[in-house]
């Protein structure tokens, strides 16, 4: 998967705030895939979708839409490696910003 | 507004110390002020700022000096504050008085209003960056049961409205009950006549699925849909700007 990071310079300052939500998005994620709370993880994945990219994150803005799709379908295994690549990816971006 | 007589006008520590703190006086007391002065070239800019359980007030004055701007700002407030006794008074306003931002007047260059709503706090903050960049005045709001509210009160020139406000509400509901509150008070009619905000929706849904209400006090003029990555985002900010305000970005 491609992990390009190119955070704006203008958002610098708001980078740590962002991925102390991502963490509790990702530990959110992992009750809600134990409760099967499809309608949830779908809400979580299109809030991902739709903000990874502005932060220069296009592959939060990937994954996030992956779990919105999953989520419609209920498909929960799918969901599951979803939750660990974006688990993988956010200890990637911590590693570089 | 008097005289301003400038061999005698206070200075900026007068303003802090006893001037804005006396007009504080006039505001409930449970409340909490943010007052800012900052220059932009010539021009000195108050901004006022005022929240309570009660009321909230907000004003922007923009003068030669840091004294004129607070006199353009105060006079604001001050039928701000008058509004908001006569509300109570009158028995009209059992929640929250918010008071409606006011045009500014006598001055060069006024900057653009810009007003973000998005229920994502990061999705809010990266917009209002732009905005603020961009040198507009901003306004963030990210709890969707405020949003009719602020975008009745706020006199802004743009506002960013991301169509999915929560699990609850739709953008284009919270124009709805915006649309209502405004007739339902007639100074925030007063303020609305002869102006509409440019309104860009913003969702990851095709423009074909967004329902504007038919609304006279809103414009809606783009749609903007998501993932859009940050220089595009500024990209398309910073020509929203310039359509507005030719003369200077903000």
């Amino acid at each position: 998967m491609p992990n390009n990071i190119s955070v704006p310079r203008e958002l610098k300052a708001y980078i740590p705030g962002f991925l102390e939500r991502r963490d509790k998005d990702l530990a959110q994620l992992r009750d809600l895939i134990a409760q099967e709370d499809y309608q949830l993880l779908g809400t979580i994945g299109h809030k991902l979708k739709g903000n990874g990219a502005s932060y220069g994150f296009p592959a939060i803005t990937e994954i996030g839409g992956a779990i919105e799709d999953a989520a419609s379908k209920k498909d929960k295994d799918r969901i599951f490696g979803l939750v660990e690549d974006f688990a993988e990816l956010i200890a990637e971006i911590k590693e570089h910003v | 507004m008097g005289q301003i007589v400038q061999e005698t006008e206070p200075n900026l520590g007068t303003l802090l110390t006893i001037d804005v703190p006396q007009l504080v006086e006039s505001m409930p007391a449970d409340g909490s002020p943010k007052v800012e002065f900052s220059q932009r070239g010539e021009d000195w800019l108050f901004n006022f700022s005022f929240v309570s359980v009660s009321a909230r007030f907000s004003a922007i004055g923009v003068g030669r000096t840091p004294y004129e701007a607070f006199a353009i700002g105060k006079q604001i407030l001050e039928r701000q504050v008058r509004e908001w006794h006569r509300a109570r008074k009158d028995g009209l306003s059992n929640e929250m008085f918010v008071a409606p931002s006011s045009p500014l007047t006598n001055i060069r260059h006024r900057p653009l209003t810009a007003l973000i709503i998005d229920d994502d706090v990061d999705t809010a903050m990266a917009l209002e960056s732009i905005f603020r960049q961009l040198g507009c005045v901003t306004e963030m709001i990210t709890r969707p049961e405020l949003v009719h509210r602020k975008i009745s009160s706020i006199r802004a020139d743009l506002i960013v409205l991301d169509w999915r406000l929560g699990d609850k509400l739709l953008g284009g509901q919270a124009v709805e009950r915006a649309t209502r509150f405004i007739e339902t008070f007639s100074d925030l009619r007063t303020i609305f006549e002869g102006y509409r905000p440019k309104v860009i929706t913003y969702s990851a849904l095709p423009y074909a699925d967004i329902h504007f209400p038919e609304t006279q006090y809103f414009d809606h003029v783009d749609h903007w849909q998501k993932p859009i990555d940050f220089s595009e985002l500024a990209k398309r900010s910073a020509e929203l700007v310039k359509a507005e305000q030719p003369q200077r970005g903000c």
